[in-house]
């Protein structure tokens, strides 16, 4: 399951990516050799990276990728060790809940005023939706991994699926 | 007071271990909401979530990280040290030179000064060892060789800054430039320093002759024609900074695809570590810009600026403080965060005193160079460590001593001719 979900995730953040690419080397280059630039490259590009990244956001929740200060790790060792892993999960809980309900309720406006972008009409509701979605899908794993924490304090800020690769 | 009280939150949080993104994020919504309400917290939340991750100028920060992973699994760098070999070789300490070199060639393109660490360090490494150059003076040359890229255009912490500031990128790649290649020669000056004092560290190679020397350099055509592309085209006037990730990126794809090193695998890899690296980035990125709007709104940085003003001591004492600070703090900082959590509390305090934006920019990325190197916690020197577990790290850290001098002498010699930084800028029309 969480095999697949990486896979998944992987392959859409990859290929968004990849598109971004594309997608500006084709319009610089329409616009200096043909003088044709790609309509609303600007505004796909936007959409293309905020989707490309909040993919790539449960991938790295789940890999314990995050940027931290790592100079008192190792001050931390047995009990205080799974203490100091829930707190720090919890933490980044709270933000991430409040990252996805933020990103929803952004959505709904969005959807309401019906916005669109400016060149291509494109709404942009789903693209808010989808990374609240993203957000969520964070902070369910990361309550996966606080469970792990409880169960196996061993395993103190392991990560998920780790058995699995 | 509460300013005191949010600084001192925060950094509980991050050395706890929160995610530093996520750490900012909560200080920086919490103290909004203390001053303005809870709405207007939430509310100020989802729009700076939405707003930068959908913003066109951030979408250098992917695409210039793409690039970087693309030439690092692209397998130049041994072709890089071959040709900085090739001319400096034979002078005493010559392969710590080259190394400093094609170090500085390497992170220049790729961006990164831990994937330069770690690549260069497979290459250099071994040659020097064959060669019976002093462990000391081997890794920390490669480990100091890393940080020289993050000056050297095309550079995201620059296109951070000139985000975070409202600063032209354009501008700042220039007057990266000049201080970047100082930065190579001062490396190469310290490597010299120390073959004068302990002859043994770094013996003679072998001279090696002109046409060896056309052909080695006729092989790294294609960093230089990145390189070339990617300024080239920002300062012809083809394409904007912000479309130079994106080209400079497509360029690289090409690069890999005629050099034959890329399968479908690899380029799934690197896609998807491009994205991930990206994300921690921006997820920095974002929590820095939340938490500069609360201590803006507190107008933090324009007390301190006040504050500054009326002690009316020179522009120059002031730099001399911040410069502490920013070493203080590279001792325990990571150097991306160090930048995006300072920058948005001195910046308003640096313009007050009629500090140029862009000279303070470049100011900033040499300072936080140093820290890569200074222990404790100097993350090259762990890279290098990392990737070669045979390396001692206490005499990593000896051997940086006279590349930690120096960057010290590059700092002072920026501060004391601006002109240096500012003359590209310039004449480049910004």
């Amino acid at each position: 399951m969480m095999q697949i979900l990486r896979r998944v995730l992987g392959l859409v953040a990859g290929t968004l990516l990849m598109a971004m690419m594309l997608l500006t080397a084709a319009d610089v280059g329409g616009r200096y050799f043909f003088n044709a630039p790609v309509m609303g490259a600007q505004e796909l590009t936007e959409m293309l990276m905020a989707s490309a990244m909040f993919a790539a956001l449960p991938l790295v929740t789940a890999a314990r990728e995050h940027v931290t200060v790592s100079l008192f790790d190792s001050a931390f060792r047995g009990r205080l060790l799974v203490v100091r892993s829930l707190l720090v999960d919890l933490f980044s809980l709270v933000a991430l809940l409040a990252f996805g309900w933020r990103l929803f309720a952004m959505g709904e406006t969005l959807a309401e005023y019906g916005d669109q972008t400016l060149f291509l009409g494109l709404p942009l509701a789903p693209v808010a939706w989808f990374m609240a979605a993203m957000s969520f899908a964070s902070a369910l794993l990361l309550v996966l991994m606080m469970i792990s924490t409880v169960r196996d304090p061993g395993n103190a800020l392991g990560r998920v699926g780790d058995d699995a690769v | 007071m509460m300013i005191a009280g949010a600084f001192t939150a925060m950094l509980l949080l991050l050395f706890a271990g929160v995610p530093i993104g996520f750490g900012m994020a909560i200080v920086g919504v919490a103290g909004f909401m203390l001053i303005s309400g809870v709405d207007a917290g939430f509310a100020m939340l989802g729009q700076v979530l939405f707003d930068s991750s959908l913003s066109y100028e951030l979408s250098v920060l992917p695409l210039f990280i793409l690039m970087g992973n693309f030439i690092a699994r692209s397998r130049m760098s041994e072709e890089l040290y071959v040709a900085s070999n090739a001319f400096l070789g034979h002078y005493r300490g010559g392969l710590a030179m080259a190394t400093v070199v094609a170090c500085g060639g390497f992170s220049a393109v790729c961006g990164s000064s831990m994937a330069t660490v770690a690549t260069m360090g497979k290459v250099a490494l071994p040659q020097m060892k064959r060669y019976g150059y002093s462990h000391n003076l081997a890794c920390a040359s490669v480990a100091a060789g890393g940080t020289l890229g993050i000056l050297i255009p095309p550079s995201v912490v620059l296109v951070l800054y000139g985000i975070l500031t409202g600063t032209s990128i354009g501008a700042l790649f220039a007057a990266g430039m000049l201080p970047g290649l100082l930065g190579i020669v001062l490396y190469m000056a310290a490597v010299r320093g120390v073959t004068l004092l302990d002859s043994a560290a770094g013996p003679r190679g072998e001279r090696i002759g002109w046409a060896e020397r056309w052909r080695a350099l006729s092989r790294i055509w294609a960093v230089l024609l990145l390189f070339v592309l990617i300024l080239g085209g920002i300062y012809g006037g083809v394409f904007t900074p912000t479309e130079a990730a994106g080209v400079g990126a497509f360029g690289a794809f090409l690069i890999a695809l005629v050099r034959r090193t890329l399968t479908w695998k690899l380029l799934g890899e690197i896609l998807v570590e491009s994205s991930r690296t990206s994300l921690m980035m921006m997820l920095v990125f974002i929590g820095a810009l939340l938490f500069s709007n609360f201590i803006n709104i507190a107008r933090f940085p324009y007390m301190l600026a006040d504050m500054v003003s009326s002690l009316s001591v020179s522009p120059l004492v002031v730099i001399l403080v911040l410069f502490l600070v920013y070493v203080v703090l590279g001792a325990v900082l990571e150097s991306l965060s160090m930048m995006l959590l300072t920058v948005p509390v001195f910046f308003p305090l640096v313009t007050q005193l009629g500090i140029d934006p862009v000279w303070f920019g470049i100011f900033v990325v040499v300072v936080i160079e140093i820290g890569l190197i200074t222990p404790p916690l100097g993350m090259n020197a762990f890279v290098l460590k990392a990737v070669h577990p045979e390396a001692r790290m206490g005499g990593i850290f000896k051997g940086l001593i006279p590349f930690i001098a120096a960057d010290f002498v590059r700092v002072g010699l920026i501060v004391a001719f601006p002109s240096m930084v500012l003359f590209l800028p310039a004449l480049f029309g910004g």
